[in-house]
């Protein structure tokens, strides 16, 4: 077995069953230690009895306990008469829990004091008690937080991430309730001081990667900055590039999915979208119900939206190049119907493709700009009415129609925005390309992409991983990208995880 | 942490020589033997594998013997004079390649897709993206093979499935008309063809682990030359040997007459030429790729821009007298016959021999 992992475990099971000693200032330091680099879990000193001589220490994790009403919660209320008692009848409430809370549990080791304070309570430790208490509190922020409009799921949680950047580190830590996912946190900005966290699992990233991003950070000065795509566009590799070197979520389980598979997560304050490093090609065409799934169901989306990706950026080029140039290859009947449709159309196809394009993204950016009800109504007189009068007064034929409105859905059905946008601005290239040379057009433009993805990285990672460059992971990653199998054979997590930590399921003797 | 750069795995290595070899063989060849031998090409395709497995076991024990880089094996063997005309030799040979590359693939999206279109503009957009391709380095370059690589075999699989059906197996005979000389001849043109492979002393330099090199060529020769076999069998059992004889580029005709089932698509040549288009640009990089390794150790340029443009720059001058001077061509394989092919065979066995008495020295 690795040493690592004999240490890993050896470390887990010393958490587990070190008891605790009753020395408040061995109690801090061991407790301190186990939620070393966590940002969001605050532990308070304070002095109890009446003669403020009894030191304890109270842990919660930020958001989970009511700190702004600590007087009229449980837990303040509790912390109150102990303030006013004598030591002997404290240390009797204690025991017996003389203060008749409901909810309170007793532990006696560290690592199930640990778990308790995971659960999102605060946990108690008072000097010369051995044993520490969990007092309920508020808990994790839940449903009501707000729902991810941009990443809905079928199958899943509908909890999304919110403006607030405790909160939103509580939401994934109620998802992964370990002491090793850690928060490192900084203000940004000179001006704003706007609090960006990074949150990963100790051991499952690389260090080198944590300093690669912290680098990153610090490499600039900027007066403030008031959502992730700022962070996004300064720490990337490759600004030029029309793909994102970030995946962005607005969905915690999918953030808590990442820290899992050995990503780091990224939470700027008052954005609710987080970003996720490193990524590739293949984690932008999943989804989070993917895993939620059954794999055949999960593999025919994938394959769906692989091919959508490759639609939403050639279709409209393919039409041309074939329309204009290669008319050959089409059947005569269907090149007779192609070319009736075509009757009366005063332009050339280019510009038929381009109004209608043009038209489409004026549609889209008219309908996310303006109030819910009124974008809807915006998408059904823009789709059905522009588009229908359009074809009858003979500005574009029907068949234009169609090629605009496929390659739309193709769009839409990438799952991130950010990615679905990369192949919005290149559809254009295609566009020009393919109405200059043909199919040569297309496939020069077709290589120009393929040639820099294939060197584009994000943070190391090679952009098309696992179908290129799977030899990085042993081709175990090819497991998990056009097609998905099983979950059960999914049992070792992608190459972004270190690489000792890979094995992530296995079956119990 | 995660990609070694400039290292390249094996499948990825396979995958490139596959591409590099595929394109101008299943292009070119099956005429050219075909003219020089009829049917019994088949039978020379079989002999220059026997000959490139004899090959490649050579390189396998020259990989063994070499301490360092190929390049500086070959300054060390033959001192600073005779290791710069080594290194003119390989340069010469590899600009050749390229040029040649480039006015086969121009001609072919000339001839296939853009009947209209000037050759200086589609050749020009042809370097110019091989340029790009080189300039990322080679981990990015293989990436692009090893996606692409079933993307492509598996639609010219199903064509060339589909065109058997079009055979007359009574074509393929006679056999055994062609005298022992010509036939020889005929082992030499798919050994000339192969001419990727004598550069691979090279790419040892670029593959993960040693030996991977000579492993995937082996791969690579066999998948190359089984596809070589299928394909002149097939277009001999469907052009005869006479029209074949006559034609530029027979396999994209072939590819005009096979139809698919389902009638959507009436002619799919035009989508099909995308595997050629694909597969030469790969030769066309590889050529660039080593034109401009050895520009740069010959003239120590630092950086690989200027080298990369001087190597681009004489492709595309290249490819232009291929286009516009009746018989460069013909002058480019009496080149490749008498001088290229056996100087680049004959260096990895020169270093060969001195490194081994360097050894027992």
């Amino acid at each position: 077995m690795p040493e690592a992992k004999l240490n890993n475990q050896s470390k887990k099971k010393k958490e587990n069953k070190e008891c605790i000693t009753g020395n408040i200032k061995t109690d801090i330091a061991r407790f301190q230690e186990i939620f070393k680099d966590c940002a969001d879990i605050k532990m308070r000193q304070m002095f109890l009895g009446q003669e403020k001589n009894i030191e304890c220490l109270v842990a919660y994790i930020e958001v989970a306990v009511a700190n702004v009403l600590f007087e009229k919660s449980a837990l303040g209320k509790l912390l109150n008469s102990f303030c006013g008692m004598e030591a002997e009848k404290l240390y009797d409430c204690l025991e017996k829990n003389g203060l008749g809370l409901s909810d309170v549990s007793v532990f006696d080791t560290y690592g199930e004091a640990a778990d308790g304070l995971l659960t999102g309570d605060a946990v108690l430790f008072v000097d010369g008690y051995p044993h520490a208490l969990k007092i309920s509190d508020k808990g994790y922020p839940g449903m009501g937080v707000t729902e991810a409009d941009s990443e809905k799921v079928i199958r899943g949680s509908n909890e999304g991430f919110s403006d607030s950047v405790k909160v939103n580190t509580a939401l994934i830590r109620k998802r992964v309730r370990s002491p090793r996912v850690k928060v490192w946190e900084k203000k940004a900005g000179m001006r704003s001081k706007t609090n960006v966290d990074l949150i990963y699992m100790e051991d499952l990233i690389y260090p080198e990667l944590l300093e690669q991003i912290k680098e990153r950070l610090n490499s600039f000065e900027i007066d403030g900055v008031l959502d992730s795509g700022v962070i996004e566009q300064l720490t990337e590799e490759k600004w030029y590039s029309p793909f994102p070197q970030f995946q962005t979520t607005e969905r915690p389980d999918r953030a808590a999915m990442a820290i899992l598979e050995g990503r780091i997560v990224l939470l700027c304050d008052n954005s609710p979208v987080a970003l996720i490093l490193p990524t590739d090609y293949n984690s932008f065409i999943q989804t989070s119900d993917d895993y939620y799934n059954r794999f055949e169901i999960a593999s025919l989306g994938r394959m769906l939206r692989y091919i959508a990706s490759f639609f939403a950026m050639t279709l409209p080029g393919l039409y041309l190049a074939v329309m204009d140039f290669h008319t050959q290859i089409l059947p005569t009947t269907l090149l007779l119907s192609f070319a009736a449709a075509r009757q009366g159309v005063p332009f050339p196809s280019l510009v038929e493709v381009l109004l209608m394009e043009l038209s489409f993204e004026l549609l889209r950016e008219a309908g996310v700009r303006l109030p819910g009800a009124m974008g809807n109504t915006i998408g059904i007189v823009g789709g059905l009415i522009i588009g229908q009068a359009a074809v009858e007064a003979n500005l574009v034929s029907p068949i234009v129609v169609i090629v605009v409105a496929f390659t739309a859905l193709c769009s839409f059905a990438i799952p991130n925005e950010e990615f679905a946008t990369a192949f919005r601005i290149l559809k254009f290239f295609f566009i020009i390309f393919c109405a200059w040379l043909g199919f040569f057009g297309f496939l020069l433009c077709l290589l120009t992409v393929l040639i820099h993805l294939a060197h584009l990285k994000s943070f190391g990672i090679p952009y098309l991983m696992p179908i290129v460059g799977a030899d990085l992971s042993d081709y175990k990653d090819e497991r998990d990208s056009i097609v998905r199998l099983p979950l059960i054979y999914l049992n070792r997590r992608p190459i972004f995880a270190h690489v000792r930590q890979r094995i992530k399921l296995r079956r119990k003797e | 942490m995660f990609s070694k750069n400039e290292k390249i795995s094996k499948r990825q290595i396979r995958r490139l020589l596959i591409y590099d070899l595929f394109g101008i063989n299943t292009l070119l060849l099956p005429v050219l033997l075909a003219k020089n031998v009829g049917q019994d090409g088949v039978f020379c395709i079989f002999g220059a594998w026997v000959l490139i497995l004899c090959y490649l076991a050579f390189l396998e024990k020259l990989h063994q013997r070499m301490k360092c880089g190929y390049i500086d094996c070959l300054k060390e063997s033959g001192g600073v004079f005779f290791g710069t005309v080594f290194l003119c030799l390989y340069f010469v040979y590899c600009i050749l390649l390229c040029g040649y590359a480039l006015f086969t693939e121009a001609s072919l999206i000339q001839k296939c897709l853009l009947r209209e279109e000037s050759f200086w503009l589609i050749s020009f957009f042809l370097c110019l993206l091989a340029v790009y391709g080189i300039y990322q380095g080679m981990e990015g370059r293989a990436r692009v093979y090893e996606l692409l690589f079933w993307f492509l075999m598996v639609p010219l699989f199903l064509m060339l499935f589909l065109a058997i059906f079009h055979v007359n197996t009574d074509y393929w005979t006679p056999v055994f008309t062609t005298k022992p000389l010509n036939a020889a001849e005929g082992i030499y043109l798919v050994v000339i063809f192969s001419g990727v492979l004598f550069l691979l002393p090279f790419l040892a330099g670029y593959a993960k682990k040693k030996g991977q090199v000579v492993s995937a060529a082996r791969q690579a020769a066999a998948f190359n030359f089984s596809i070589n076999l299928v394909v002149f069998l097939i277009l001999v059992g469907v052009f005869q040997v006479k029209a074949l004889k006559e034609q530029r580029f027979p396999i994209v005709t072939l590819m005009s007459m096979v139809d698919l089932p389902g009638g959507f698509l009436k002619r799919q040549d035009a989508f099909m030429v995308a595997i050629w288009f694909f597969t030469l640009y790969a030769f066309l990089n590889t050529g660039l790729f080593y034109s401009e390794l050895t520009f740069q150790h010959l003239f120590r340029a630092k950086g690989k821009f200027f080298p990369l443009l001087v190597a681009a720059v004489l492709s595309y001058g290249l490819a232009g007298w291929f286009y516009r001077v009746g018989g460069a061509e013909e002058w480019y394989f009496s080149f490749l016959w008498y001088v290229g092919t056996p100087v680049v065979i004959l260096l990895p066995i020169l270093v060969y021999l001195l490194e081994g008495r360097k050894k027992r020295k």
